[in-house]
C-alpha cells in the first residue's frame, strides 16, 4: 500500500529515471542526507514533515496527501549546481503520474557553505521545495 | 450521548448502483440537510374565539439534502444516479458517538448534481441535491 516510504520511494525513481540527471549524478540521489565523503554533484531528497495534509471525507482519508519535499542539489562548483537544479526543476514541475497526482515547484534558494573538509573552496547547494500531492490510502 | 462531530456520517441510497456502498462511490465532503418543515399554520380565530386558535398542518415537507461531495470521475456518479430509481429510500446516517450512527429515512432522488468543479491545484468537488418526499422515519439499519 502506498505510505510515505512509498512516495519518497517514487520520488526518487522519479529522480534516477532521468537520463538528464544520471547523467549528472550517476545513482549519487540520496535520502534526508548525503554520506560522508559522497562524490559531487549529488541529490538529497527530504520531506518537511511539518507539511503533510490529508484530503479527508467524512468516512476517511480520500486518498490524496499533500506534503512538501525539498530536492537539494550539492556540488563544489557553482555550474554543476545550477545545471542540476535545473533539470531536477525541469523533470519535476507539474508532473502528474498514477502516483503522483501533482509537483509543483515553489521555491528554488541557492546557497554557499563552507566545504565541510575545511578545503577553501566552497560547496554551492540549491534547493528546490517542492509541493506534491500524491495517493496514499 | 453527547453532542459529536460529523466525521462518520454519510447519506445512502437503497437501490442503484451506488447503493451499496457511499464509501466507494462518492466521497462526501459534508451535507446539509434542510431538516422537516410544517406548512404555517392557518389562523383560525373567530369572534366568540376566547384567545388566537390556529390550526396546524397534519403533515410536514421532509425537505432536501446537499451533498457536497470530492468528485472523482473514475466512480462515474453521473452515470449512477441518472439511472436512480424514484422510489428509492434515502438514509441520512449520522455519527453517534464513536461507531455509533442514527438514521433518518425517506424517500428521495436525485433533483442535481452542480457546481461541479476542477481547480488546478485543489481536489475536484461537485453537489448533489436529492429531493426527499414522504414519512421520515429512524433507523438503525442502513
Amino acid at each position: 500500500m502506498p505510505s510515505t516510504t512509498y512516495i519518497d520511494e517514487l520520488l526518487r525513481q522519479e529522480l534516477a529515471a532521468s537520463a538528464d540527471i544520471a547523467s549528472q549524478v550517476a545513482s549519487r540521489i540520496y535520502t534526508v542526507q548525503a554520506p560522508q565523503g559522497s562524490a559531487w554533484p549529488c541529490l538529497v531528497v527530504a520531506r518537511n514533515t511539518q507539511g503533510g495534509e490529508a484530503f479527508a471525507d467524512m468516512l476517511g482519508n480520500s486518498g490524496l496527501t499533500r506534503a512538501t519535499y525539498m530536492v537539494s542539489a550539492l556540488s563544489d562548483s557553482l555550474e554543476e549546481v545550477r545545471n542540476l537544479s535545473r533539470a531536477v526543476r525541469t523533470l519535476l514541475q507539474y508532473k502528474q503520474t498514477e502516483g503522483i497526482r501533482l509537483i509543483v515547484v515553489t521555491d528554488e534558494d541557492e546557497q554557499q557553505e563552507d566545504s565541510p573538509g575545511g578545503e577553501q573552496l566552497p560547496l554551492y547547494r540549491t534547493d528546490l521545495t517542492i509541493q506534491v500531492t500524491y495517493t496514499a490510502t | 450521548m453527547a453532542h459529536d462531530i460529523g466525521q462518520g456520517s454519510f447519506v445512502k441510497f437503497s437501490d442503484g448502483p451506488i447503493g451499496s456502498n457511499p464509501g466507494t462511490h462518492y466521497r462526501l465532503a459534508d451535507f446539509d440537510w434542510s431538516g422537516i418543515k410544517r406548512a404555517d399554520p392557518v389562523d383560525i380565530s373567530h369572534i366568540l374565539s376566547t384567545a388566537n386558535e390556529f390550526l396546524s398542518s397534519p403533515t410536514y415537507d421532509p425537505g432536501e439534502a446537499k451533498l457536497n461531495i470530492q468528485w472523482d470521475p473514475s466512480l462515474d456518479i453521473l452515470s449512477s444516479i441518472k439511472s436512480q430509481a424514484t422510489n428509492s429510500v434515502v438514509t441520512l446516517v449520522f455519527a453517534n458517538g464513536g461507531t455509533a450512527r442514527l438514521g433518518y429515512s425517506a424517500f428521495g432522488q436525485v433533483q442535481s448534481i452542480d457546481g461541479i468543479k476542477a481547480a488546478r491545484d485543489d481536489i475536484m468537488t461537485g453537489t448533489i441535491t436529492i429531493k426527499l418526499s414522504g414519512e421520515v422515519g429512524t433507523t438503525t439499519n442502513w
